[in-house]
């Protein structure tokens, strides 16, 4: 290695690094050890990027929902005539670690058609 | 101060634009990866110019690389300000982008310095060996900010 001290100075670089990679799981901080599943109407939508969001009711409260960016949702067949407020949804997720009644959505059913968010 | 600042920008025309357009903001995410393609790869080729021959010769691959990376960062600095203004509130105060920030104005402070002292003999294809110790900061200053950038996601 000293004989390719560049060498040298990229690895070290790269095993320093590697440690910020295995960190690298999923954005945001949802227990993907449990899934929750919310049959609800649609409260409140928003289109927007960078995520789309919905509000559902469960359990007697209002839950946020994060579905995917609005590009994915359109390639994945959705648009937001579908998730319109007072639609019939179900939604599977897995909730969040930071927010008790957030949850990030795996998919959406919605017209008796499930779509894969992810 | 900056939070009224982040408050401003993720309300400005720029925000609503960024949040509603699919497309936009897509081509936005896409050009920034490529920007910090540009501004790494093209720093990090000419940085390894300086470190591994003493500064000889360096301005064969800074006359390239240089350019290059100077492309990146116009590439940066607009669609960054979009994606920031996006959720401006969140990602202003995010840790990550603390870190970024700090990296960039290491990375724009060294630059700066760098060619204030060494810019004509890097010219003349005569850079003196303390050049090196530029090199190396310029490095880590814009590796951290990539990685930094991309933690953000995630904090």
């Amino acid at each position: 290695m000293m004989k390719y001290p560049l060498f040298g100075l990229f690895f070290s670089g790269a095993l320093l690094t590697g440690g910020i990679a295995v960190a690298h799981h999923g954005w945001g901080s949802y227990d993907a050890g449990r899934l929750v599943s919310i049959t609800s109407n649609i409260q409140q939508a928003n289109w927007e990027n960078p995520h789309v969001m919905v509000v559902v009711a469960h359990e007697n409260k209002n839950w946020d929902a994060v579905l995917a960016p609005p590009f994915r949702m359109s390639a994945r067949g959705l648009n937001p005539d579908m998730i319109k407020p007072g639609t019939s949804v179900r939604l599977e997720g897995y909730p969040s670690t930071r927010t008790e009644t957030e949850i990030r959505a795996e998919r959406i059913v919605v017209g008796g058609k499930s779509y894969e968010l992810r | 101060m900056y939070l009224d600042l982040l408050a401003a920008l993720e309300s400005s025309w720029l925000g609503h634009v960024g949040r509603h357009s699919a497309w936009l903001y897509t081509a936005a995410n896409l050009l920034h990866v490529l920007g910090a393609a540009f501004v790494v790869g093209g720093i990090a080729v000419f940085d390894l110019k300086v470190l591994a021959e003493h500064g000889k010769h360096a301005w064969q691959a800074g006359r390239y690389a240089i350019p290059l990376a100077a492309t990146g960062l116009a590439l940066q600095i607009p669609t960054g300000m979009l994606l920031l203004a996006v959720e401006a509130r969140a990602l202003g105060t995010n840790p990550a982008f603390y870190v970024k920030l700090a990296f960039i104005a290491l990375g724009l402070i060294n630059v700066a310095l760098f060619h204030a002292r060494f810019g004509s003999a890097l010219r003349a294809g005569a850079l003196p060996p303390e050049a090196r110790a530029y090199a190396l900061v310029s490095l880590l200053a814009w590796i951290v900010t990539l990685l930094a950038g991309r933690m953000i996601a995630y904090l």
